[in-house]
């Protein structure tokens, strides 16, 4: 059944978007986020249970966590038609790495991706909002993370031979929800 | 009177979350809603929403996000395995190779 993967930048709205369209679409759908997969991996392994300290782990730790989550997609897939809302570039010590390596991509196996944007000055307003502990950040950096996201969904496209949906979530989030079921739906 | 109806994993709770409650939600009306859904432990005994959440002092809940941050703050042993564990063979740890990774 089909993948419709889901990513944006911190801020930008993305879990609120992904639970509005899950409560829209029918019981065939299955609404997965691919860090709550993976944190719950952690805690069984008793890593962390702090989605915070994910922060902390090693490239190679983080790329068997995210082994075993793109194996739990490949096997929900089978029976459901999935939303995952994840990253698809990662912010590392050294710097960006890809968000799928080519063997979690290749068990995910979307179908389509979608990127959620909007403008920086707005997504750090959402930020300050929802955390005023968060670092700051400027609207160039965040302009350079939404930029990344676009070159990795267009490699993981190619790869998979998927579509680019674009979704902007900057005047109405409802407006957001309508486009991105219209999406998942016209499938 | 709870009847425990469902059962899920963890991880199938957000899924839950945007099908049944409305954020921000008291934990009273997630307990109502969804109270009586049972986690599969990986490791014990199966324990419900309304269990765990009666570990924690939270009245209130403003996003998906900070409910399921509860549920992990609050699951239990039962969902918190050995350190190093694993069930494949292999160890997930790898303390000391060096590249953090930030989310």
């Amino acid at each position: 059944m089909a993948v419709t993967l889901f990513s944006g930048v911190t801020g930008v709205g993305l879990s609120t978007i992904c639970q509005a369209v899950r409560a829209r679409v029918g019981d065939e759908f299955l609404l997965i986020n691919f860090g709550d997969v993976m944190l719950e991996q952690a805690a069984t392994h008793n890593i962390t249970s702090d989605r915070q300290e994910l922060s902390a782990l090693s490239q190679r730790q983080t790329q068997r966590l995210q082994r075993r989550a793109g194996e739990y997609v490949a096997d929900k897939a089978t029976s459901n038609h999935i939303i995952l809302s994840t990253h698809l570039a990662v912010e590392t010590e050294a710097g960006y790495i890809h968000g799928l390596p080519d063997s979690v991509l290749r068990d995910v196996a979307p179908d389509t991706f979608v990127l959620v944007e909007a403008d920086p000055e707005s997504i750090i307003e959402r930020r300050t909002e929802t955390d005023s502990q968060t670092n700051s950040v400027s609207e160039r950096e965040i302009e350079f993370a939404q930029q990344l996201n676009r070159t990795a969904a267009f490699e993981y496209a190619r790869d998979r031979n998927a579509h680019i949906q674009f979704i902007e979530n900057e005047n109405s989030v409802n407006e957001a929800v309508e486009k991105t079921v219209d999406i998942l739906t016209d499938e | 009177m709870l009847h425990k109806l469902y059962s899920m994993r963890l991880s199938e709770t957000r899924d839950l979350f945007a099908r049944r409650l409305e954020f921000p939600v008291t934990r009273e009306t997630v307990v109502e809603q969804v109270g009586s859904t049972e986690l599969t432990a990986p490791l014990g005994e199966n324990v419900t929403i309304a269990e765990i959440l009666g570990r924690c002092d939270t009245d209130e809940f403003s996003s998906a996000d900070r409910l399921y941050g509860t549920l992990m703050n609050f699951v239990g042993e039962s969902f918190i395995g050995q350190k190093y564990y694993d069930d494949r063979g292999g160890s997930v740890s790898d303390a000391g190779d060096g590249e953090e990774v930030r989310f």
